[in-house]
């Protein structure tokens, strides 16, 4: 049997992010289909997977990762996962235990955000870039 | 019929080709989309925790005015254009269908507005076109048949995404494609017609939507397509600047046109389409040169 330790944190992170997502997180198998069908992987500090993997373990390191920030909530993991993992979900409640302790993933008021909405870029995008990277 | 119609933000901006377009469109087969007195923005995304309900909130109130005015024109249906609105507008909807007393609370919440009764029937407006209008009709009434034009159909993800939203095939989806053959158009399959573009990265994390549209670019590139064929504002938006990008990179070495399904429709539907045809000269072109016209 395998024996490892989970810090304290770690354990309340993992109970924090099961309950905002309603994913019981230990569904995963670790066969990596989310990760082999995610569009934006390649830019992806850790795949989807891995992210799912760390959070099983109570890793903390897992919120230093960039992978939730990139995942564009498409669902195309959740429809394909062989153990009906909703993954999508799981990015959202990693996004939101950043966000609800008040780091904000975009900064709305940088020169570099308000050059890019004047690029006539669709208003969809703003919002949603904005809902999904501040509290 | 005639249906209550909810915009959004974009197609009053820059999706307003798509709007335009669809309206009449909606005209031209005898119905007609009227816009909801009042709306707000739905919030774009659909908020995914499970302890979150102020995010709803604004897509509730336009399942209010959808009722409301449902009354006047007897209906119960609503109809969207944009692909993430369909998808909040859906995913609100069904939340409160599922969880009554999360639609208990959100009436007594929302004390000055009337009780939203859990009753609407949100619907995408390629939705209307099949299951309400039907193929036979669009087919009868089509002005420019669209023959020997190549067409690639690209769903993305917001329309069929979660299964419980999904208006057609999660995999294989073959409404629009359908559509377009009635318009006479030679459809092409393309595997990628429902991977993401990438969405709102593009605000954040432009390389991934370059790498995105790529792929999909480079499989209708390979089968010929004339064009691409999208419903969402958003997709034609990236698939159009990253297509630009890519080409500057010398990543791709040609541009296919990516233009709104109700576009291609109007074209197709309209008695005096040289107007709109001005801006898609290629379509003309490419009918003529193979033989069609
Ligand atoms: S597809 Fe599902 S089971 Fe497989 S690694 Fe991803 S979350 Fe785990
Ligand atoms: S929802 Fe996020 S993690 Fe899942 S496939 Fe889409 S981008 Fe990747």
């Amino acid at each position: 049997m395998v024996v490892f330790t989970v810090s304290e944190k770690g354990l309340e992170l993992r109970k924090t992010v099961e309950e905002i997502s309603g994913q019981n997180i230990f569904q995963c198998y670790q066969c990596g289909k989310c990760s082999a069908t995610c569009p934006v992987v390649d830019s992806m500090d850790v795949a989807p997977n891995k992210i799912i993997r760390y959070v099983q373990m109570g890793d903390l390191e897992v919120l230093d990762q960039n992978t939730f920030w990139v995942c564009a909530a498409c669902f195309t993991c959740s429809a394909r996962c062989p153990r009906s993992v909703d993954i999508a979900k799981i990015m959202e409640a990693l996004r939101n235990v950043m966000l609800r302790n008040k780091q904000d993933f975009i900064n709305i008021y940088s020169k570099e955000f308000i050059e890019k909405m004047i690029e006539e870029i669709p208003q969809m995008a703003i919002v949603a870039a904005i809902k999904k990277g501040v509290w | 019929m005639d249906y209550p119609y909810y915009p959004g933000c974009t197609l009053k901006t820059t999706g307003k080709k798509d709007e335009e377009a669809a309206l009449e469109v909606a005209k031209l087969l005898g119905f007609e989309l009227k816009e909801l007195p009042t709306w707000t923005c739905c919030g774009v995304v659909y908020n995914l925790t499970s302890d979150v309900m102020a995010d709803h909130l604004s897509a509730t109130r336009t399942l209010i005015r959808a009722q409301e005015m449902g009354r006047e024109l007897k209906t119960n249906k609503l109809v969207t254009l944009c692909s993430m609105c369909y998808n909040v507008l859906k995913q609100v909807n069904l939340m409160y269908k599922d969880n009554p007393d999360k639609l208990y609370n959100v009436n007594l919440f929302m004390d000055t507005e009337e009780d939203y009764l859990g009753n609407i029937e949100v619907m995408h407006f390629l939705e209307v076109l099949y299951n309400d209008i039907g193929l036979e009709k669009i087919k009868d009434k089509v002005k420019l048949p669209l023959k020997n034009l190549k067409v690639d159909p690209y769903y993305g993800c917001m329309l069929l995404r979660p299964k419980t939203i999904a208006f057609d095939s999660q995999d294989s989806p073959h409404i629009m494609g359908d559509i377009l053959s009635a318009l006479g158009a030679k459809v092409i399959e393309n595997p990628m017609t429902v991977e993401c573009c990438g969405a709102h990265q593009i605000i954040t994390n432009k390389e991934a939507v370059l790498d995105c549209v790529q792929r999909i670019v480079s499989i209708s590139h390979s089968k010929g397509a004339d064009v691409i064929v999208t419903p969402c504002p958003l997709c034609q938006y990236n698939l159009t600047t990253a297509q630009k990008s890519l080409f500057e990179k010398g990543k791709i070495n040609q541009k296919i046109p990516v233009i709104y399904l109700s576009e291609l429709l109007r074209i197709s539907l309209s008695e005096n389409n040289e107007k709109f045809l001005k801006d898609y000269m290629f379509i003309k072109d490419k009918i003529e040169e193979r033989g069609g016209l």
